[in-house]
């Protein structure tokens, strides 16, 4: 008892003296963005090409601004005010382009990311998004997305092909040219392979094709539906939503598509599945409660739960590649807005207000997400970071572009 | 038979010495198993001779303890008056007023709950006065603490305020973060020379902010003057954001 007594004294009287002292507290009251000067290009060895420098300092311009953790230098003030500097030389050796490039802390007078690129001149854009991808790396510790190339759905020919793009809009590349309706692309884990729903051949059928080789499989041509397939985290299965029974129901298949397992069984419509970033879930619209409404499961079915409560008409989700959120669309005020909600249906958050916005999907690295707008007329791609901040157009032309999905890193 | 017993019979002396002796047997087996109440120790004074011997903790000169200071207001109102704590005599062993009709020994008892508060708040408060006045005696005596250059009659005016006022103006100036609650807890080092070095104890799993920190301190190491007595400091602090919660 007396030694009992003694430790509690002993704790009151010293304990929270040491508790107090052991720290001194170092407060900030607000964060801010790191500045960072992009320097004048220079030219290491060969032809000088003047065009080069301006637009490499456009194309880090906007993917590092872009990015939200970075403001740039005002133009004029000098490198020696920036946190950061990012200097980038060049030569040219008949058809070689050599691009190398360096981010320095000035305050720590460290050297924090360099590398070297060589290719093409064509392949100036691709290299200065990899070494934006290096700059997100070296400041976040994670790779940024800037290397990953948008699929998305185009009228440009006057049909709904499958086309694909720099994540900035540039560089638009053709896919199907199959003059039917191409749907509802998704990339492979890689980013080497879509799979998208075409009416090529008649029915509604799930397609999957490399897009190095242009190969091209039909992996699901069952009776009615085959659509809106995603691919599971490791990219060994497929989600799709069928209506071979009659209603659309949820199933899982390989991805050659064999091994064809069921997951949904209720007389309403199930569709739009989308993977938790372990696979071990599901994420999916159902109107078994009288409206579309967002539910999760277990990717085997078991454990099923409804996740959105609010909003009369919720839509095609995407779950991030962090985890943390789902993204989707809800249908309100004449049209679609992107919310974005965590997987136990808390913090339930509208990221747009302007016209109508859909067909929300994650970048790799659960920074952005890029949708669908008509804000400005037509339906046009836009992406903004994952609190809704920097809503960027980034289609080029005015005709109809939607259902855009974001690849990992070529 | 009746003369064997006759015999053996030690008569009436003898049967008295013989009954003194086995009652003395007796009662010396009770006292020894502590039986008997006027044998128990008065443990309740024992208990708190222990309590002022505790350490002073205060590792850092002009640094006063808060804890004593923060603990007066909550004091019964019947606390004693505040002494000071010239001697860190224990309390007084309980006397008896002159006259007063002697109690009688009741077994030593636990204090209840109000007498052992008032008790604890009363060692309290003087262990944190002999903290207090320990602190101010020796930065009366010593010469060389407080801030270099500084009289030594400001208040706050140690080193150690000095440099987490200069880590804070730092700080300031190139936090920067992407989680919510954030913390990098760092020892800092500052030799004779004024050389700034930091050792991060625990990371906050936030890049950017880890960063901001190193930053931070290569920042306020620019104009940082050497500790007082040409000596080596050492001391460990938090960096977070203001206002997020410490867990």
């Amino acid at each position: 008892m007396k030694v009992f007594l003694l430790l509690i004294l002993i704790m009151l009287t010293s304990g929270s003296g040491l508790a107090s002292e052991e720290y001194l507290d170092v407060t900030a009251p607000s964060s801010r963005k790191l500045q960072l000067s992009i320097a004048p290009t220079t030219l290491l060895s060969g032809a000088a090409s003047p065009e080069i420098g301006p637009e490499l300092a456009e194309l880090f311009a906007f993917d590092l601004s872009l990015a939200g953790v970075l403001q740039l230098a005002p133009a004029g003030s000098g490198s020696s005010a920036a946190d950061l500097v990012l200097k980038s030389a060049y030569s040219v050796q008949g058809s070689s382009f050599t691009l190398e490039c360096r981010l320095f802390d000035q305050l720590l007078n460290r050297e924090l990311a360099a590398k070297r690129y060589t290719g093409s001149r064509k392949e100036l854009r691709r290299m200065a998004h990899a070494f934006s991808d290096e700059v997100l790396r070296a400041l976040t510790g994670q790779k940024g997305p800037f290397t990953g190339k948008i699929a998305y759905v185009s009228r440009v020919s006057g049909n709904k092909e499958i086309f694909l793009m720099d994540y900035d809009g540039h560089r638009p590349q053709r896919v199907t040219n199959n003059g039917s309706i191409n749907l509802n692309p998704d990339f492979a884990p890689s980013g080497r392979e879509i799979i998208y729903t075409s009416y090529k051949k008649g029915n509604p059928d799930l397609y999957r094709r490399e897009l190095f080789t242009g190969s091209e499989a039909r992996v699901s041509s069952r009776p009615g539906l085959n659509a809106m397939g995603t691919f599971a985290p490791d990219g060994s299965r497929i989600s799709l939503a069928l209506t071979k029974d009659g209603n659309s129901e949820i199933y899982l298949m390989s991805k050659d598509g064999k091994n064809l397992d069921r997951v949904t069984k209720n007389p309403a419509i199930d569709v739009s599945p989308a993977w938790s970033p372990d696979g071990a879930k599901l994420v999916f619209v159902s109107d078994r409660l009288g409206k579309p409404q967002l539910f999760v499961m277990d990717a085997d079915g078991g454990n099923l739960r409804r996740l959105t409560s609010s909003g009369a008409y919720n839509v095609t989700p995407s779950w991030s590649p962090k985890g943390d959120r789902i993204a989707y669309a809800r249908q309100g005020g004449g049209g679609f807005q992107i919310h974005a909600i965590a997987p136990d249906g808390s913090q339930d958050t509208a990221l747009t207000v302007a016209g109508s916005n859909e067909h929300p999907r994650w970048s790799p690295d659960g920074r952005f997400i890029v949708f669908s707008s008509t804000r400005d007329g037509a339906e046009a791609i836009y992406l903004m970071r994952a609190d809704g901040s920097a809503q960027t157009r980034i289609s080029k032309t005015k005709v109809r572009e939607s259902h855009p999905t974001w690849s990992t890193g070529w | 038979m009746t003369r064997q017993l006759k015999a053996r019979y030690p008569g009436p002396g003898g049967m008295l010495a013989l009954s003194f002796g086995f009652h003395l047997v007796v009662f010396l087996l009770i006292a020894r198993c502590q039986v008997l109440p006027s044998f128990h120790p008065d443990e309740a004074q024992v208990t708190y001779v222990d309590m002022v011997t505790l350490p002073v903790v205060s590792p850092q000169s002009g640094t006063p303890a808060p804890t004593a200071l923060e603990a007066a207001p909550k004091l019964p109102a019947a606390a004693a008056p505040v002494t000071p704590p010239a001697s860190m005599a224990l309390p007084a062993a309980r006397t008896k007023a002159p006259g007063a009709a002697p109690k009688k020994d009741k077994p030593a008892a636990v204090p209840d709950e109000r007498e052992f508060s008032e008790r604890m708040a009363k060692l309290e408060r003087q262990a944190g006065e002999k903290r207090q006045a320990e602190v101010l005696d020796r930065l009366r005596n010593t010469g060389r603490v407080g801030m270099p250059g500084a009289t030594g009659t400001e208040a706050g005016s140690d080193y150690s305020s000095y440099v987490q006022s200069r880590l804070k103006d730092a700080f300031g100036e190139v936090m920067t973060s992407q989680t919510k609650s954030p913390q990098v807890i760092a020892a800092i080092s500052i030799g004779p020379d004024g050389r700034i070095d930091y050792q991060v104890e625990k990371h906050s799993g936030d890049q950017l902010f880890d960063d901001a920190v190193a930053r931070a301190v290569a920042l306020a190491g620019r104009s940082l003057k050497a500790p007082p007595g040409g000596g080596k400091f050492r001391r460990v602090f938090r960096f977070r954001p203001e206002g997020v919660a410490v867990k």
